[in-house]
Parts: C-alpha cells; structure tokens; sequence
C-alpha cells in the first residue's frame, strides 16, 4: 500500500508544524497530537510525497491520514495533496453540467405517440369535396381531428446520449474532490480493513467521526477486504466503489467521501497524466461516436 | 484566510451547506429552451416566414445576392481552381515556432527531425486524409532561428534552407506518399498495430523535378551538387557556411533516409513488436526483392 | 467468468454471502461459447486471423539489437509535457515563468508553458473579439485594474468593457488585446 511512499523519519514536531502551517484543512489541534503521542498510541508518522508536476504558486493542501480499524480515530500522519487537484476553482457550474451528462447519457426515450399513418382507419375520404358547404378534409386522422394522429410527436427510440469534452469531466472531477475538502467531507485512510464484518461496527465508525450519514469508500482495487464488503453490503447508504469508478455524481450522492492512500496515488497520478499529455489537443477534439 | 480570488470562495465554501445534488445549478442562461413550441400554435412557421431559403435553411447560398445575376455567373468560365481539391497541401510551421518547441524542449535538436517528431509534439495539425502531404517550412521567425539542427521537410524554400544552414545544420526536402503518411503521423498507432513498416513510393509526376532539385535540398537530388549548391546559397545570402565536417555532431547532421526508407534506422517490411521489444525481418526472397527494389 | 466474478465482488459481497450460506457456488465455472461477446477489432489488417495456421506465415527472424531498439524509442512519443529544462538563451522569445515576489495575484502557466492569454470570437468567424485572461489565483480584481491602465495607455482612444469572473479567476477584455496584455505579462516576469 505505501510502497509508492516515501515514508518520513519518525517526527512528532514536524507534524506538529504542518498543523499549525495548515489553514483550510485543519482537522486536529496540535494538543491533540500531542495526546495521542502520550497515551501510549504511536505518534503520527508524516508521510511525504513528491508530487509531480509541482506548482510553484505556494498554494498547499495537506490532509490527516486516519485508520479505520479502530472506531476511536487515530491519526496515522499527514501528506501533501496536488493543489491542481484538491484547490481548484468551485465551479459549481462545471460539477453541474457533469451531473447532467452522467444523468442523460444513458437516458433513451421510449415514449412514442402514433402519427396519422400509424392510427387505424382514416384511409377514406370522410366527405366528397366540393358541395357540402362543409370545410374540405381528407382523412378522419389528420392532425386537427379529435382522436386524430399526432404531429411532431416523442418518436422511440430517442436518445439523449452526448459526450461531454473531456477537460470538463476532468475539471468537474477535480471541482468536485476540492470542494469535499473544502468542506472537510473528504477522509484519507491508510486502507479499509475493519476487525469484524457487522454493520454496526461502520455505523459507529461513522457517528464517532461525524462521517456522513452516507459514506462512500473508494479503493484502488476493485476487489474489496471481505469484512467491510459484507458489512457495507448491508447498509444501503455506504458503498465501495474502485478508482475507475469514481464519478461526480456519486461523489455528490455521498455525504462523505474515503479514499484509501492507493486510491489518492490512482486518482493524482491518472488525473495528473491526463492534465499534462502531450495530445491534450487530441483528446479534445469532438467525440466521434466511431472512433475506438 | 484569503479575502480576494477563488481561495475566498473555497473558503466560504467552509461554512455554507454542503453541496450535494439538489443544490447545484447551470450558469444563467446555459439552458436553452427547445426550438420547436407546443400548443395551438406550435406547428406553425416558427418564425422563419413562408417558403424559400430563410425558412429552409436560415441563410442564401454562397454568391447569392437576392435577385441580381450572381457574380460568379455573369463571367465565362475561368479554371483558376480547377482541380484544386485534387492538389497536395503542406500545412505550415513556421521556422520561429520550430524554434520556441526546441526551446520548450517538445523538440530534441540532438536528435534528427523529420516529420514523426513534429507530429509527436502534438502542437502540429496534420491529416493525410485531406491531401496534406506534409510540413511545409515557412520563413517567419528565420531571423530569430538559432539552433542547429538536421531536418527533413516535405516544402521549403531558398530562405529558409539559408536560415537552417547558416546555423550549421541540414535541411533535406523528401516526399512521402499517404500510406507512409498514416504511419509517420501517429506512429504509436501505426507500431502498435504490428503491420509490416511500408516503403516509400516515388513522388507523383509532377513533384518530381521539385525532388530532384539539389538547390531545393531535394532527397533524391545528387549530394555532391547538393554541396555545392549549400556553398552558392551561402555565397547569396553572405554568410559564412559552418563546416559541419568539423562539427562533433557530424554523424547526426549527415544522418539520412533511404529512399525506399520511412523511418530512420528502421528498414520497410521490418515489424516492431512493442510489447517484447523485437524486431521481425522478413527472410523470404521474394518479400526481400520487394522491399527493396 | 473473470468478468462475472468482479462484478460480483464489486456490486457488494451479498452473492458471495449466499454462497456461504447455501453451500453451493452459484457462479458457473464455464460459460457456454454463445454466450461469447464477439470482439470487433479496430482495423481489418490487425486483427487476428481465425485459424492460427503456422505453414501459412512467411520466413522471418527475429532481432533483439539494441542499437536497432534505439530508433524505435525515438519514434515514440513523450507520454506527458515535461517542465523545460533551463537554457542560457531563448531565441524564440519565450521565457520561463520568474513570478515576482509579494505580488497580490498569481498566474498559472498552462500545460504547455504558455501564457494563459487567449482570443475569444463569439462565433467562428465572427467579428466581436474578447480577450480572456485565464488561471489568475489570489486577487483577480488588483489585476484588472492593472491591466486596463495598460490597456488604455497603449490605446487611450479604445473605449473597451472588463468582466471578471472571481470565482473561475477569469479576466475577459472585450476587444482583442492579446498582444498587449502578454507583452505586458512577460516583461513581468509571469
């Protein structure tokens, strides 16, 4: 799990340090750290990161590791976060043109109404046409006919599929994890092993760190430790998703969001490359629905 | 906490309510109502009048002008364009933008330049499906061109061959045809798809002459006019032509293709396998004959 | 099968839980070849043949040289856009980003190290022009009014409108300004 992590020397001070350094993501008070050190918990560990790409702009993000094997918290260390990623602009615009692709896209109409030549009957001239004094029709289906066909009617199957470009799915992605640590809705654990596969056990983890109600993990691998797999099976409002499926709309859904030191690396790393590929310009060009 | 900026807003965002589905909204504006009304009057003309192009298709087309004789009909027939959707196309690059992905480093100048570095920067808009045929070299930015390189073209002309070879460096115009063409511009593509590295064809007819030119530094011009040619251009242009003999990079600067040769250092009928890092040559004769002749 | 047995994992662990309980394996250990999905492959030429017939393959021989591997790595392109390595001179007129200190703004080059300067029509070829500033961090508002004084020096007739966009860190220009503002831009270091 850390191995893509360059773990710090023990020091309890540095840690200290980076709380006091950090202002928009403070989740501890540094007696607090101090607390844990003296009640016998091993002191919290900073882990450091290279971050690629670097920015040289002074912004910074840092953010608690925390375990999920106890109910109690117990801070494990704190690491840097890319402020490409988790200190965008809110553009609360971006996340909500991404909710509306993610809805419509796999939305295909089926309402379909019967136009003139669908309907039964109507084949007849009702009245000759000339004569009667009566306004000249042609068929008892028309449009303008009480129980006549319908014009411009839904027609089935519609599709409301549609590509959104791709550097707005990123940017909403991006929007989307700054603004959960902006509201201190975003947790990072060193990985999602819980001691027992009962349901409570994720309940109480949850009213204990006012995590919630709705929680979603997020894990690199798409193949989850049993005990929480069971355990959240069964709580309707927790789930498990793998890095690939991360999306903005469950990002929305969910009260909470918990990734797992794996699944920070994932998303950084993949974002990050999107970010800087030499064919960004490629990338963008309009979606073709024949192309591989 | 930051007062100005979108750190304000982030920080704002600290103690307001949290966003979550139901409180998220488009831009004013983004969400444009349907086109077509509904109703009584729905199925009417929606305000695009009666009949005619405005009600079709919303505008005239191209040389219409109302009801006079267009301009292009009121002459006799004058084929300045005939056949232009047939011609070759050289999409430009400047020399000062060669420059600037040389100096963002998109470019190794270390290294020979042909069209499969160009097109791997990304920043080089190409499509062989529409008769692009390759880079054309243009002269702006010539005065400001520094750097020393080894490039091979499909276009250029005399200041622009001056500006490459008054640095020391060297400057080939070579043709491709489009099946070599689909290969040099996404070479990822093409490598990955485990087909045999096509060879070149000769030029069309007509490019012939402009190919053979040694004064146009042209692939299958005769490298000992070629020289000579290098000397004469220095000679116009006044400036003293660098002796790339001399040049630690000499092996670089003289390195050129075959040919038959689409690829430096790799031969046609070769298959590259990316994924086990072997090459496959063919053995059979009658492949090797082909490839080669 | 692979498939089947992630989804399974992935979709919560109730089916496995079944298993358990019941004592039999639900999941079928081969599915039968209707079942296949039929693979379309991208082109004609690379996709496989359908009887692997060996006596139907011309000779060839097989070369691990690495001098010949070299120009095949040439070939390939770089995955991302590197940060330039420093140089002593920039011929093309380009520089790398030396932001100056306490500056209440900052500008963030894009993805290729350019200035995020651009030129906005309304519609493709349209005549209405708006020049965008983009990527602007810290206090977008000192910025424009630093930038309209430079705008209306170098023009003190043109009668131009800003917008700025605090929350996206945009400045927009209407008219087309752009050399102007990155000359500007450049020459102070951003």
């Amino acid at each position: 799990m850390l191995r893509r992590l360059v773990m710090g020397a023990l020091r309890p001070n540095s840690c200290v340090q980076a709380a006091h350094r950090l202002s928009t993501t403070t989740e501890s008070s540094p007696s607090e750290v101090e607390q844990y050190s003296s009640d016998g918990f091993p002191p919290p560990v900073v882990l450091s990161r290279n971050l690629e790409f670097p920015t040289n702009d002074g912004r910074k993000r840092m953010a608690w590791v925390e375990n999920i094997d106890t109910v109690q918290e117990r801070k494990l260390g704190m690491i840097d976060l890319h402020p490409d990623i988790f200190a965008v602009p809110p553009r609360i615009d971006v996340i909500w043109n991404n909710v509306h692709w993610q809805k419509l896209y796999r939305k295909v109409n089926l309402v379909q109404v019967n136009n003139r030549a669908e309907m039964i009957g109507g084949g007849r001239k009702p009245w000759q046409q000339k004569g009667l004094g009566r306004a000249r029709q042609g068929s008892i289906r028309a449009p303008q006919w009480k129980h006549g066909g319908i014009a411009h009617g839904p027609r089935a199957p519609t599709t409301r599929f549609y590509m959104l470009p791709i550097h707005t799915r990123l940017y909403g992605l991006r929007c989307m994890l700054s603004v959960k640590l902006a509201q201190d809705d975003l947790h990072i654990v060193n990985a999602l092993d819980i001691p027992t596969n009962e349901p409570s056990y994720l309940e109480d983890l949850a009213e204990e760190r006012q995590w919630g109600p709705s929680v979603l993990f997020v894990d690199d691998t798409d193949v989850a430790p049993e005990n929480i797999a069971i355990a959240a099976d069964q709580i309707k409002h927790m789930n498990i998703m793998p890095v690939y499926g991360l999306n903005v709309y469950s990002m929305l859904n969910h009260d909470t969001l918990v990734l797992t030191l794996a699944a920070l690396e994932r998303i950084e790393k993949q974002i990050l490359y999107f970010m800087h590929r030499t064919d960004r310009a490629k990338l963008a060009e309009k979606f073709k629905t024949s192309q591989v | 906490m930051a007062t100005r900026g979108y750190e304000k807003a982030l920080s704002m965002l600290k103690t307001l309510p949290r966003v979550g589905l139901f409180n998220i909204a488009p831009n004013p504006g983004f969400v444009k109502p349907s086109k077509r009304g509904r109703g009584q009057h729905g199925g009417d003309k929606h305000g695009a009048g009666n009949k005619g192009s405005k009600a079709r298709q919303n505008y005239m087309r191209t040389g219409y002008e109302t009801s006079l004789r267009p301009y292009y009909l009121s002459f006799t027939h004058e084929p300045y364009y005939l056949g232009h959707h047939l011609k070759r196309q050289y999409p430009p690059l400047s020399l000062g933008q060669l420059q600037l992905m040389i100096d963002t480093d998109r470019i190794n100048a270390e290294k020979p330049i042909d069209l499969v570095q160009i097109c791997n920067t990304g920043l080089y808009k190409i499509n062989p499906q529409c008769k692009h045929y390759g880079v054309h070299l243009t002269d702006e930015g010539a005065d400001s061109f520094k750097a020393k390189v080894n490039i091979e073209v499909q276009w250029a002309t005399e200041p622009v061959i001056a500006a490459v070879e008054r640095n020391g460096g060297t400057i080939t115009t070579a043709f491709f045809d489009p099946p070599s063409l689909f290969a040099l511009t996404n070479v990822k593509k093409f490598l990955e798809s485990g087909e045999p590295i096509p060879k070149r064809m000769i030029p069309p007819e007509d490019a012939i002459s402009y190919y053979t030119d040694p004064k146009m530094r042209g692939y299958l011009a005769d490298p000992d006019q070629v020289s000579w040619e290098r000397l004469v251009l220095a000679q116009k242009y006044g400036y003293s032509l660098p002796k790339i003999e001399e040049d630690p990079n000499y092996e670089m600067l003289t390195l050129r293709k075959d040919p038959r040769q689409i690829f430096y250092g790799l031969e046609p009928g070769w298959v590259v396998n990316l994924i086990d890092r072997i090459i496959l040559k063919p053995t059979d004769p009658e492949l090797q004959e082909y490839y080669k002749g | 099968m692979a498939t089947m047995k992630t989804l399974g994992f992935v979709s919560g662990a109730g089916f496995k839980c079944l298993n358990r309980i019941l004592g039999i394996d639900l999941i079928p250990r081969t599915l039968p070849a209707i079942h296949s999905v039929p693979v379309r492959y991208a082109r004609f030429k690379s996709s496989p043949l359908i009887s692997d017939d060996s006596t139907q393959y011309t000779g060839f021989e097989i070369s691990r040289n690495p001098e010949e591997w070299k120009f095949v790595q040439d070939l390939l392109p770089q995955p991302v856009i590197k940060k330039p390595s420093p140089k002593p001179e920039y011929p093309s007129g380009w520089k790398p980003q030396n932001p100056p200190a306490d500056s209440p703004y900052f500008i963030q080059r894009t993805a290729n190290h350019m200035l995020p300067v651009y030129l906005k029509r309304d519609t493709p070829r349209g005549v209405r022009k708006r020049t965008v500033v983009r990527y602007i961090q810290g206090d977008v508002w000192a910025l424009e009014e630093e930038l309209r004084a430079v705008v209306s020096k170098t023009y003190p007739k043109d009668i131009f409108n800003t917008m700025v966009n605090e929350v996206a860190g945009q400045i927009t220009f209407r008219g087309d300004y752009v050399s102007v503002l990155k000359a500007y831009l450049e020459s102070k270091g951003w």
